[in-house]
């Protein structure tokens, strides 16, 4: 079952104690339906093209080092969908989280660039820079426009994969939190 | 006590006046390199060195409280080397081959403390010298320590010197390793072996202790510096003496085996690993690092200081650390994968550079190091289809993964197509370590002055750390492959050296028996051991490729471990290897989904480690001897027990006086 673990969220002026929230949301089953695997084969969709992260970099590894695929170079700047686990990050980092192949948790303040990302995780960006959005357990489907390069993140990581998300999925994610925040 | 220390106190009317309590005191010397044998005068000297072999002198100085070093004079046998006045300021001072460091410093030291240094000090007459440092204070204080050296003679004339030197290090290999691989590979029958190992075959045999400076246990990296500079290393720390300074690159320096021929007769050096190029082995021939996790600044010193060591062939594995990064993080790691970070990078000090005409080095993670090495004239290979290719370049670049290479039991199931765990860690076209040490000879032999070649089976060592009994035989079965190939090339050319030896021994290995009958996986017990006759003599079915086709056999050889963490053993072949955290990919599938640990594995029965939390879920080094073999020109210099530093003025005996 999927969970949404609520740590801080800039949704009202009035925030939450994260443990309190974290219990309510435990007993609250509030993952958009938009972001659920529901143990269906994915849906395609119009205009949007199923990424998977295997799928960025070329194997075998290249000469000097890897290499993007040519699926995901001819997918930069275009609408993509991807499957994978959301990285637990405490506190949540405001305006973005990162969207991995594997389960991992990111390090706290103090060794948050030593923690040990894969080099296709995918760092996905919100409209709103001061959403920050909680933990979710288990595997989500993201959809948003795929930017491939070198960007500075704001909590000092330098990605090579962002994701922007879609407006409709942020929107539906707020819902939610919003949702839980007024139940409490 | 050869150190000796003798406080002299100068004291001024006025000066004692007006500071009564500190100009007592004397300046602490507490430390003096090279270190000197702290047990009796009657036991062997520490520090030992060939004529005329380069190595730093240093010492650390606390002053008294309110106390100022004025001065720090460096003497042996009485004779003034070295004179550094502090010119008063906060900041380190080089001049010339000098430096007065008073910054970055260790925690624990006395206000105002320094660390003087000469750099590159060598002597040619052989004997034991007295080591005098003198430290003057501004009040007049003054101290002064006694330490010693020995350089060993060459006896000259004494025969052909060996042109080339092989050492074939089988990184964690003692006798049980060598007597497992035996069994696998040529069988027993009615007692006795079916056949020899090539290693068998070696005339000369000796004992060798590995103790580290600072430990019965050493790690790799002194464990293989000692046997190629003649002294003593800390753990952790590779062709250096320990100092009290933070900086990883500036430790006191002694001159490699690799140097130090290169310098005399201009030979050239090779470096062959199944490690990442920068492991504590590969390194600790021919860098100078008190931090083998150094990784930038570990590969860049070796085409740096190429210079130095006559560096012609680097293979093994390792490409993360020569790629660009310009980010200059690795979380995540850069879009090529590179590793390289100003963290782990280096700058030498001016005193280094002039004394020994080293690089000085530069904090850049986005160095493409693999296009400077093609600029330098290497060929880079980056698979075994490259290598193959390549012919007999002058000089050559192999990095055939990441990280460390995959072990043979992977690569060669690969080859068989019987297992995807080369294609799933990326590198599907990795050369075997006898084909890699082919290619090195190849290059190497042509340089007419001869040339020095380190050639390791790195994951012995790896596998017995993780309790692969399986893949680490087969390491050495690989290793024996590379070692023929050493052998039939000093049989070709007779002025040619070859060990064989390690660094030190890996997991206690015991060859315990073999299993009963039918193997029974998760069923799997200590009951499942065929001790004494029972065990009989294993027998395994050798392809053509030289390797058992299948390790699984009835009555397969069992191993225990007398350094062992906790294991979940099965007795059978581990289909995938554990974890290997360096990968950059550890954390994404496939990778993700291989054992942790020995520990991890799902299948087999639980035995309980001797070693605790501290050795990280693997088996530990012990501080058993190993067994060295030699043949070749000057291989008659080894037998009986020695310690891993004489191996070093053997070498110089045969490549320098000769031997017959």
């Amino acid at each position: 079952m999927l969970t949404l673990c609520l740590g801080v969220s800039s949704l009202t002026s009035t925030l939450v104690n994260g443990e309190v929230a974290k219990q309510a949301l435990n007993q609250h089953n509030e993952v958009p339906k938009s972001i659920q695997l529901d143990g269906q084969p994915l849906t395609s969709i119009v205009g949007v093209t199923d990424l998977k992260f295997s799928e960025l970099f070329k194997m075998p590894v290249g000469p000097k080092g890897f290499e993007l695929t040519s699926k995901a170079q001819s997918l930069a700047g275009k609408k993509v969908r991807l499957v994978g686990y959301m990285i637990k990050a405490e506190p949540p980092i405001p305006g973005m989280f990162v969207l991995s192949p594997v389960q991992e948790e990111m390090g706290d303040e103090d060794e948050k660039m030593v923690d040990d990302f894969p080099p296709n995780v995918i760092f996905v960006h919100l409209s709103d820079p001061k959403m920050t959005v909680p933990n979710i357990e288990g595997l989500i489907k993201l959809t948003g426009t795929l930017q491939i390069g070198s960007f500075n993140e704001s909590d000092e990581h330098v990605s090579t994969f962002r994701l922007i998300l879609d407006q409709a999925i942020e929107k539906d994610i707020k819902q939610a939190l919003m949702s839980i925040q007024a139940g409490i | 006590m050869n150190l000796r220390r003798n406080s002299i106190k100068l004291m001024v009317a006025a000066t004692f006046a007006a500071t009564a309590v500190s100009s007592f005191a004397s300046p602490n010397i507490s430390r003096l390199t090279p270190p000197s044998n702290p047990i009796s005068a009657t036991a062997n000297t520490l520090a030992r060195f060939l004529p005329n072999q380069k190595f730093d002198l240093q010492t650390t100085i606390q002053p008294s409280t309110g106390t100022t070093i004025s001065s720090v004079v460096f003497a042996v046998d009485g004779i003034t080397v070295a004179t550094i006045t502090n010119d008063g300021s906060a900041a380190n001072q080089f001049l010339g081959t000098t430096g007065l460091v008073k910054t970055g410093l260790v925690a624990g030291l006395a206000t105002g403390t320094v660390i003087a240094s000469a750099r590159a000090y060598s002597n040619g007459v052989v004997g034991v010298h007295t080591l005098t440092a003198t430290a003057t204070d501004n009040l007049g204080g003054v101290t002064t320590t006694n330490g010693n050296f020995e350089v060993m003679p060459i006896l000259a004339n004494s025969g052909r010197p060996a042109k080339n030197i092989i050492i074939m290090l089988g990184d964690g290999m003692s006798v049980a390793h060598r007597s497992a691989a035996r069994i696998v590979a040529k069988g027993y029958a009615q007692g006795k072996a079916q056949g020899r190992l090539a290693m068998d075959t070696f005339p000369q045999t000796a004992m060798v202790m590995t103790a580290s400076l600072n430990s019965i246990v050493t790690d790799s990296a002194p464990g293989m510096s000692n046997y190629v500079n003649g002294n003593k290393a800390q753990n952790n720390q590779e062709g250096v003496f320990p100092d009290d300074t933070t900086d990883a690159f500036d430790n006191p320096r002694i001159e490699y085996l690799s140097e130090y021929l290169h310098r005399l007769k201009g030979t050239s050096t090779g470096i062959v690993t199944t490690a990442d190029v920068f492991d504590a082995t590969p390194a600790a021939n021919a860098v100078h690092t008190s931090n083998r996790g150094a990784g930038t600044g570990i590969v860049d010193q070796f085409l740096d200081d190429r210079n130095l060591t006559g560096l012609t062939v680097l293979m093994g594995g390792g490409r993360k650390w020569f790629l660009p990064n310009a980010s200059n993080t690795t979380s995540p790691q850069n879009s090529n994968g590179s590793q390289r970070k100003t963290s782990t990078d280096y700058v030498l000090s001016n005193d280094i550079t002039t004394a020994w005409s080293a690089s000085a080095g530069a904090l850049d993670s986005n160095r493409d190091l693999i296009s400077d090495f093609q600029t330098a004239g290497f060929t880079y290979a980056p698979d075994k289809t490259t290598l193959v290719n390549a012919g007999t370049p002058s000089k050559l670049l192999g990095l055939f993964s990441f990280s460390n290479m995959n072990v043979a039991f992977d690569k060669i199931n690969g080859r068989r197509s019987a297992s995807s765990v080369v294609s799933d860690f990326g590198f599907p076209d990795q050369p075997m370590l006898d084909e890699m040490t082919d290619s090195a000879i190849n290059v190497l032999k042509q340089n007419p002055n001869g040339f020095v070649l380190m050639v390791e089976a790195a994951s012995i060592d790896k596998q017995a750390h993780l309790m692969d009994s399986d893949r680490w035989m087969l390491d050495v079965v690989e290793f024996d492959r590379a070692i023929q190939k050493a052998k039939d090339f000093a049989t070709a050319n007779p002025d040619t050296l070859v060990i064989i030896t390690a660094d030190h021994e890996c997991g206690g290995a015991a060859l315990i028996g073999a299993s009963k009958g039918t193997l029974t996986g998760s069923l799997a017990s200590a009951n499942n051991v065929a001790i004494y006759d029972a065990a009989k003599f294993p027998t395994y079915n050798i392809s053509a490729d030289g390797y058992p086709n299948n390790t699984d056999v009835a009555g397969k050889l069992l191993i225990g471990y007398g350094s062992n963490a906790d294991r979940i053993e099965s007795w059978l072949s581990n289909p995938l290897p554990s974890q290997d955290s360096q990968q950059p990919f550890v954390g994404a599938a496939p990778l993700n989904a291989y054992p942790a640990t020995a520990a991890a594995r799902p299948v087999g029965f639980l035995i309980p480690g001797q070693v605790g939390a501290d050795a990280g879920g693997q088996a530990t080094h012990t501080a058993s001897d190993v067994q060295l073999s030699a043949m070749g020109r000057g291989a008659t210099l080894f037998g009986g027990v020695i310690d891993n530093t004489d191996v070093f003025f053997k070498f110089g005996q045969a490549a320098i006086g000769g031997a017959r």
